[in-house]
């Protein structure tokens, strides 16, 4: 339940930067921390930590998107569900490569994501749709997923591969 | 997972939702809007703080060039002095203006914004318990028109500046105060003036004003310069460029002009 709640919390910090320190800081609105904090809790933590703290940053996210609805909780909890089964099913490692597959595979589904949910609304594509933001949005999550992962990984034995305990088999700890 | 929380989540994603598109969660909204809205307003001011604190952007810095260019130039451009001296008297008369035209500002505070593809939409910290409505007009502490509130909730709105590709915004001129077109934005913080009757002898540095048709707009309210005249004489209307008298992607701290209550 304490992972939970600082997971929660974490969340909170994570929507608090998207909204009001990244459209003032970055030239991109796609130099973001929530990608890669899911990764690193993707890789190091249960998902439903993940969840947690997707789920609170997309309700936050959701409050304060006036112009266009974004259904961020939503599409947030969908594509950390999604990198949450690729890599308990496909990337089976935890590596620095890893973290930048699921980094990528998360931008582009967000992206891809946001701008079905903008062209259902009838909001014009040249208003949503930015190569270079896409881009942008990709070298950053990448940048700061690896980047990330590697900081933990040689300051803790987080992604250090254990021997999984047969008794415990709940999921959601 | 097992198959079983599989399901159970597919269908509270349906539920939420559901409830996301008929609107019933609009009372969690304003809750997490209440609990969230301080530590919103304290990281932009620190991140405002923080890219004031690490120096000048290169727009910034294209501008400041500029600026110095036309400083050195040795002779004064008699119309601009002209529209600053309007500018001035206008901007002097704006005080006097909201004490006798039935509206008051209401200060409010930029905590996020949306600068993309040629938009500028900016979330402020007032919203419909401030007696915020859609359709104000959001001036400027020095009294230049900027935009109007595009959409409010009960402690946010946003705010949709006058060079957004959407905008639409009566215009007149500062001389004579008679309507000379209408404003559409254009993005990037450009906007232009179109339906300008031929028979308008508009000309480069000529100040802009809200004409006051509008419901929610009072006029007088200065707007811009023109940059450059186009069309020919024969065209059944000209447009013009108009050039922001502020940085729009600068502003911080506005003022919502609502009637006076």
């Amino acid at each position: 339940m304490r992972g939970l709640i600082l997971s929660a919390c974490l969340g909170v910090l994570v929507a608090a930067w998207e909204i009001a320190v990244t459209p003032f800081l970055f030239v991109s609105h796609g130099a973001g921390m929530l990608i890669p904090v899911l990764v690193l809790l993707l890789m190091g933590s249960r998902v439903s930590r993940a969840l947690a703290t997707a789920a609170v940053s997309g309700v936050i996210l959701d409050c304060y998107a006036l112009s266009v609805p974004g259904f961020y909780v939503f599409r947030i909890c969908l594509f950390t569900i999604g990198a949450w089964f690729i890599f308990k099913h496909w990337l089976t490692n935890r590596s620095v490569y890893t973290a930048v597959v699921l980094a990528v595979l998360m931008t582009i589904t967000d992206v891809l994501s946001r701008q079905g949910v903008y062209s259902l609304q009838g909001v014009p594509t040249a208003y949503t749709w930015s190569w270079q933001g896409v881009g942008m949005a990709l070298l950053w999550n990448i940048f700061l997923s690896a980047f990330g992962f590697t900081l933990v990984a040689s300051l803790t034995k987080r992604f250090s591969v254990t021997i999984p305990d047969p008794s415990r088999t709940s999921w959601y700890g | 997972m097992k198959p079983r929380w599989i399901f159970m989540m597919s269908a509270g994603a349906c539920l939420l939702l559901l409830l996301l598109i008929t609107g019933i969660l609009k009372p969690l909204g304003q809750g997490v809007r209440w609990l969230t809205h301080p530590l919103i307003e304290v990281s932009a001011d620190a991140s405002r703080n923080l890219r004031d604190f690490a120096g000048r952007s290169q727009a910034s810095e294209a501008v400041l060039r500029e600026l110095e260019t036309r400083i050195a130039s040795q002779t004064i451009d008699h119309a601009r002095l002209r529209a600053l001296e309007d500018e001035n008297k206008t901007l002097r008369a704006q005080l006097k203006f909201l004490e006798d035209s039935g509206y008051e500002g209401v200060g409010a505070k930029v905590i996020s914004r949306e600068l993309q593809n040629g938009r500028m939409h900016f979330l402020l910290d007032r919203g419909t318990k401030d007696g915020v409505e859609v359709g104000q007009a959001v001036i400027t502490s020095a009294g230049v028109f900027v935009g109007k509130i595009l959409n409010a909730r009960e402690r946010v709105s946003m705010l949709e500046v006058f060079t957004d590709p959407d905008a639409r915004t009566v215009i007149a001129r500062s001389e004579g105060q008679r309507i000379v077109g209408v404003m559409e934005g254009r993005g990037n913080g450009a906007a232009l003036l179109t339906y300008i009757p031929p028979s308008e002898s508009l000309k480069k540095d000529d100040l802009l004003i809200t004409a006051g048709t509008e419901e929610k707009v009072p006029g007088q309210l200065p707007v811009g310069i023109i940059n450059r005249v186009n069309g020919k004489p024969t065209d059944p209307f000209l447009t013009a460029a108009v050039e922001p008298l502020v940085g729009l992607d600068r502003i911080s701290f506005v003022s919502i002009l609502r009637p006076r209550q």
